[in-house]
């Protein structure tokens, strides 16, 4: 579990600025979700946070590592930041079995052979997926992929578990399900968790604190009750439908 | 949608059509194989067997080859932030249209001991008549079938698949050669299985550099019995190809079955790549490496045809070697002109068949339920696989000889060559149809119908007119490849047939291989004309 600070974070794609001057601290063992409207900047902000999109300029604080400064030029590889991430497609290996996706991170990060396999179980035990150890992606259903690609976020115990929409995919019973998955699996695993939505209800039912986008600018960090009660702006009264 | 009588009699033509172009002319000489067996032992024959053994090697060497610049290359194509990324995939991808020959005529010029422009250049280091030099110009004709599939793989995986992996924790390296690699196996598989069928069927590299190197492979090899005369020689010649018609079965039966092994592979579709790689301090270097890639694959071997053609003496770059003389010689000999007629003649008939043929094909396939559709399409494209070489022979025993009857013998005449162009390329206009015909909604000629147009009616002034775009670059796509045919056209032509294919066959083996670039030049005009035309029709017809 760690702690993530992001220092007035900026990126440019040309001249247009897509997350303008966003900073943001994410405590240990918070819940924090990106709220906004879609193409409001939430998926690259994530994004720079795994590391696969470099940010224009700021700093970004993983635990104590530095993982991205602009100033002294710093910027550690995706593999090097002891991540989880849960993408919005999946992103479930095609070529390995169930089994073999989630032991692919702990096989990155050297476990014997043996403990890697015993993590790798509990971890599909967790999502209540131990019989299907051995299909092929491509017999799984929608929902059973997702819960693979939250096994293989978690089963290396990250220091911070990010998620990108990984509910827009599903049907609503299922949505349904999965945010009460995520509230047992946040007991077996605590871990700081950054979620990315657009769905507000979602952001309201998991959520520690809300930080709500827009057009790439952060508008309000707030407890849900917090920004229930007092509302920043017209943005935010708008957004969230509140008179 | 309803059939009428008159539209079951033309498919019932059709199928006849097929069946005399593809069923009968390969029934006919395997059937007397079967009478006249003691011939295949021709196939177990020392010199034969050697040439089976240098045939698979010659192929896999250049199969090694190609993948060794494919895969590097459509990597940098594709996942870095290369510049100008589309000028060099227009080059790297131009010789699709360029007939073999073109490849074996011009490292000849270049890597000829002795007079070899690079060999001039560099010191006497090259020699293309070798095991290395058919390898390096099969591999550098054919890269394209490699290049094009694999870029279109890496380009259709979903890029958080190999994002997904970097973020749990593996390298660079590691992601690519554990997630990458095996997303992509397939297509690289099966474009392998492909060049390694284009290879083995392949005749003019190997006539045009293996002779020479008396280096001979299956395809050289049924040439000579074949040419020995009589049909003797020809029966022997059949029966010697027979190895390569069960290869290439046996390459099209692998690759259907990568393409059901591995189909959940090929799921995901087109995706935006977010991120690239950022090439940082390689980016010049690797920059220089794709420069480098285009001149040796495409600009020098293409200028070193052109300059030739200019030349008094072979290998020799100066104002005083200078001349005209190698296209004045050309345009004397009354071969010539007889070759550019039969070739446009051939190339825009067989293309006229095709596209009405393969409309039709693609028509009763698409828009109708009748019984037999599905078999009209399969005989439509599977000479396509054929090697060009067995297909001709077939053509010689089945209508060369005429069964006796003198007046009906076609061999030397120019029916016979259409029958094979027809029978090879129409797969090429029946792809490019059906997709393009199931793209119309039927409900516009259903509606059309309603009007109270007949079945006809509504193909000519409802689907032909919409399809007319798709039309003209079928014909253009099928011409092409009959204007530069040569492996067919050496065995089934004659005196007063030749193909341009055919003379610059002639001309490079013995005559006079400068004219042979002369030639070369004229026939690259034709061919570069006819791609920008083609992006035109294909590109109006996506407005
Ligand atoms: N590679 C890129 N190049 C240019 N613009 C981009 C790129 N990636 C994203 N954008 C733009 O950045 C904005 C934010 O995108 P994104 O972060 O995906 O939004 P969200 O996830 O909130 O829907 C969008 O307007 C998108 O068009
Ligand atoms: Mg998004």
């Amino acid at each position: 579990m760690s702690r993530v600070e992001l220092r007035e974070i900026q990126k440019l794609y040309g001249s247009l600025a897509v997350v303008k001057q966003v900073s943001l601290v994410v405590n240990e063992g918070e819940f924090v979700t990106l709220l906004g409207p879609s193409g409001c900047g939430k998926t690259t902000l994530l994004r720079m946070i795994a590391g696969l999109e470099q940010p224009s300029s700021g700093a970004l604080w993983i635990g104590d590592e530095i993982a991205f400064s602009s100033e002294q030029e710093i910027c550690i590889a995706p593999e090097k930041r002891g991540l989880g991430m849960v993408f919005q497609n999946y992103a479930i290996w095609p070529h390995m079995s169930v089994l073999e996706n989630v032991l692919f991170p702990l096989r990155c990060h050297h476990v014997p052979r043996t403990v890697a396999r015993e993590r790798a179980l509990r971890a599909l035990a967790a999502v209540q997926l131990t019989e299907l150890a051995n299909r092929k992606p491509h017999q799984l259903s929608g929902g059973q992929q997702q819960r693979v690609a939250l096994a293989r976020a978690l089963v290396a115990e990250p220091r911070v578990l990010l998620l990108d929409e990984p509910l827009s995919n599903l049907d609503a019973n299922l949505r349904n399900e999965m945010c009460d998955e995520f509230i047992s699996i946040r007991k077996k695993y605590p871990v700081t968790m950054i979620y990315v939505t657009h769905d507000q209800s979602e952001a309201f039912r998991l959520s520690d604190r809300i930080a709500l986008m827009n057009k790439g600018e952060m508008v309000q960090i707030d407890t849900p009750e917090a920004l229930r009660q007092s509302p920043q702006n017209d943005f935010v009264r708008g957004f969230l439908l509140l008179k | 949608m309803m059939i009428t009588k008159s539209l079951r009699v033309v498919f019932f033509a059709l199928l006849a059509i097929l069946f005399a172009l593809t069923v009968f002319p390969l029934i006919t000489p395997v059937w007397r194989l079967v009478l006249n067996w003691p011939v295949f032992s021709v196939i177990v024959d020392a010199v034969n067997l050697t040439s089976a053994v240098q045939t698979i090697t010659m192929s896999a060497l250049s199969l090694l080859l190609g993948l060794f610049i494919a895969l590097p290359l459509s990597w940098l194509l594709v996942c870095t932030d290369l510049s100008q990324k589309n000028t060099f995939r227009n080059i790297l991808f131009f010789p699709f249209v360029l007939p073999p020959y073109l490849y074996a005529i011009a490292w000849a010029t270049l890597a000829v001991p002795g007079v070899g422009l690079l060999n001039r250049w560099l010191g006497n280091i090259f020699n293309v008549y070798s095991l290395w030099g058919l390898a390096w110009v099969l591999a550098c004709s054919y890269l394209p079938v490699l290049l094009s599939s694999i870029c279109h793989a890496l380009e259709s995986m979903d890029p958080s698949l190999e994002e997904a992996a970097r973020v749990f924790g593996a390298s660079r390296a590691k992601a690519f050669f554990k997630i990458v690699l095996p997303c992509i196996f397939p297509a690289i598989a099966s474009s392998s299985l492909l060049f390694l069928l284009a290879a083995i069927s392949a005749f003019d590299i190997p006539a045009l550099i293996g002779i020479p190197a008396r280096y001979y492979v299956l395809t050289t090899r049924i040439y000579t019995y074949a040419k020995m005369g009589g049909l003797f020689g020809i029966d022997q010649a059949f029966a010697l190809s027979t190895t390569l018609l069960l290869s290439a079965g046996l390459f099209l039966f692998l690759n259907e079955v990568i393409r059901k092994r591995f189909q959940q592979r090929l799921l995901s579709g087109k995706v935006p790549r977010r991120s690239v790689v950022h090439l940082r301090r390689l980016r010049i270097p690797l920059l220089c490496l794709a420069v480098f890639a285009c001149f040796i694959l495409v600009v020098l071997p293409l200028g070193a045809i052109i300059t030739s053609s200019f030349l008094r003496l072979a290998g020799k770059i100066s104002l005083d070697n200078f001349t005209f003389e190698n296209y004045r010689y050309l345009f004397s000999m009354p071969e010539t002109s007889r070759a550019l007629t039969n070739s446009l003649m051939c190339a825009a008939i067989s293309a006229f068949f095709c596209t009405v043929i393969g409309f039709g094909v693609s028509y009763f396939k698409d828009r109708t339920s009748l019984r037999f559709r599905n078999l009209c399409l399969r005989l439509a494209t599977f000479p396509y696989a054929v090697p060009g070489t067995v297909l001709a022979l077939a053509l010689i025993v089945s209508y060369g000889s005429g069964w006796g009857v003198e007046q009906i013998a076609l061999l030397g005449s120019p029916l016979l060559l259409l029958i094979a162009y027809c029978s090879k390329y129409l797969a090429l206009s029946v792809q490019a149809l059906t997709p393009a015909l199931s793209s119309v909604d039927p409900v516009l000629e259903e509606s059309a119908r309603v009007c109270g147009a007949g079945p006809w009616k509504t193909i000519r002034r409802i689907l032909v007119p919409i399809l007319r775009p798709v039309l003209v670059s079928v014909f253009i796509l099928t011409a092409m490849p009959v204007l530069s045919e040569l492996t067919m056209s050496v065995l089934l032509a004659g005196p007063g047939t030749e193909t341009i294919g055919m003379l610059l066959f002639q001309l490079q083996d013995y005559a006079n291989p400068l004219a042979a670039c002369s030639l070369a030049v004229l026939l690259l005009i034709f061919l570069l004309c006819t791609v920008p035309l083609i992006n035109r029709m294909l590109q109006g017809e996506r407005m």
